[in-house]
């Protein structure tokens, strides 16, 4: 009975086209990093619609709003833990997964253009996580913001679309919260349907040190894999949601600089501590170099022991940017902007 | 052509019917603050006073906040937009600025709303987790 309720279902959806093989070493957790990253991303996009029900986009309400759902909302403080640990599960198996691939050279010829999307779907997570930061409209929020809206000045008629400026009267907490419910979900979404294809298209890269073909399997069997991973991900995202509170604090007061941006951008503020255009210039110079390693690395070579140039670039990457982050985490600013 | 003035005459008796029942049909035309007077008092959009705001007292919403401060404030005037910020970070000894609690992760209390809810769909995840892992269905 089952067998042939399964075959209807088979029949009428298609299902067996997903039986296609892939190599039997995508059933790992590091090359499984890519579903764990869209897990989290699913459970932001369902905890961020009901959000989206209790939230008053205004200068005016929104942090009180935010307030009345962790404090009057029942399971109020669960959703919103949910929503702020799904995006920090998210950030980190997100540079896990950039990290694989840049070790296992998947990157290379001829899956530039899905390194070159990868790529976009960060920076357009990045702009997620930010314009979420700047939503619950503490202090925290405000000055992330400040910092953002000086930079979009300093980019003269660039920035403008960013600004007060260009839609006078609205408030641009308003079109931040438009931008992230709407807009940047619908291009990530786009983006990671694209990368997915490429994915299919050029299909999983073989180990780097492998000497023959890797045996394959289905791929329902890593879908089953990664439905796995996925519960996983949602079982940490729900313990640290019940355990730990995500940081709020009231209305912010206009004028001061005081707080420090989340983890993920505090690299960010040491820079800027140590020459405030950094705001500027940093970020370009990050995403073009990026951008730019496929372009670059023609090396054929994949096996990491036979790429010393490009591990030792890796490797700095990561301890420059983990010592902004401890050393933005421990001092405090010295300027003024 | 009895009956053309038959149907003509039942018309106009309908149509003076409908004059007589509206009586004033030469008043002046009504202004635009007079309609919109009437508008607000029209039954079908007025609210009774007997009816409370469920939300009057929750703090969250202001019935005088219909437009917000610095809503249609010219861009040279807002506070945003003038980057120059006050003292340094962590320290602003001055008394006249209030003082800015920085917002830090906490522990969750256990009495807050719908603990238990939250625990018990923590515990589902979990046993998710471990059947899927035990039992690894499709895989």
């Amino acid at each position: 009975m089952a067998n042939g309720f399964t075959k209807i279902l088979e029949d009428r959806l298609g299902i067996h086209l997903l039986e296609y093989d892939i190599p039997e070493h995508s059933n790992s957790i590091k090359y499984s990093l890519g579903g764990m990253t869209l897990s989290s991303f699913g459970v932001l996009v369902i905890s961020g619609i009901l959000l989206a029900q209790f939230f008053i986009p205004d200068p005016e309400r929104a942090n009180r709003s935010v307030h009345y759902l962790v404090d009057q909302v029942y399971l109020g403080w669960y959703l919103r833990g949910i929503h702020f640990w799904a995006g920090e599960v998210l950030t980190v198996t997100m540079i896990l997964h950039a990290i694989r691939v840049f070790f296992t050279a998947s990157y290379k010829n001829p899956r530039e253009i899905n390194w070159l999307i990868g790529i976009g779907i960060m920076m357009m997570m990045v702009t997620l996580l930010f314009t979420g930061t700047v939503l619950k409209w503490d202090q925290e929020a405000y000055e992330a913001l400040a910092h953002f809206l000086w930079v979009a000045e300093k980019m003269g008629p660039f920035g403008l679309p960013l600004t007060e400026a260009f839609a006078q009267g609205v408030p641009l907490l308003n079109r931040i919260y438009m931008a992230h419910i709407s807009l940047l979900p619908i291009i990530v979404i786009v983006m990671i349907g694209l990368h997915l294809f490429y994915i299919k298209y050029h299909k999983l890269s073989q180990l780097p040190d492998a000497t023959r073909p890797a045996k394959n399997i289905p791929f329902t069997q890593h879908m089953a894999y990664l439905r796995r991973a996925g519960s996983g991900i949602l079982l940490l995202i729900c313990l640290l949601a019940l355990t730990i509170t995500p940081p709020l604090g009231e209305e912010p007061v206009l004028g001061l600089e005081v707080t420090k941006p989340p983890w993920q951008f505090v690299w960010i503020y040491a820079l800027e501590n140590l020459w405030v255009p950094s705001l500027i210039v940093a970020p370009p110079i990050i995403i073009g170099f990026l951008l730019a390693i496929p372009i670059v690395d023609q090396n054929k070579e994949r096996y990491w022991k036979r790429r010393p140039l490009a591990i030792t670039v890796l490797v700095g990457f990561i301890l420059i940017f983990a010592a902004l982050i401890i050393w933005g985490s421990v001092t405090t600013m010295t300027h003024s902007m | 052509m009895r009956k053309y003035i038959f149907f003509i005459t039942i018309i106009f008796i309908f149509i003076a019917q409908n004059v007589i029942a509206h009586g004033e049909h030469k008043k002046e035309p009504t202004s635009i603050a007079e309609a919109e007077e009437k508008s607000a008092i029209d039954p079908m959009y007025a609210t009774q006073e007997e009816e409370s705001d469920p939300l009057e007292n929750s703090g969250l919403f202001s019935p005088s906040d219909l437009f917000m401060e610095g809503e249609i404030v010219p861009a040279e005037s807002n506070p945003k937009s003038d980057m120059k910020m006050e003292g340094s970070h962590n320290e602003h000894n001055d008394p006249n600025i209030p003082k800015v609690v920085s917002a830090e992760h906490k522990t969750v209390d256990t009495s807050a709303k719908g603990y238990g809810m939250a625990a018990g769909i923590t515990l589902l995840a979990g046993l998710v987790f471990a059947g899927l892992t035990f039992i690894r269905p499709g895989e």
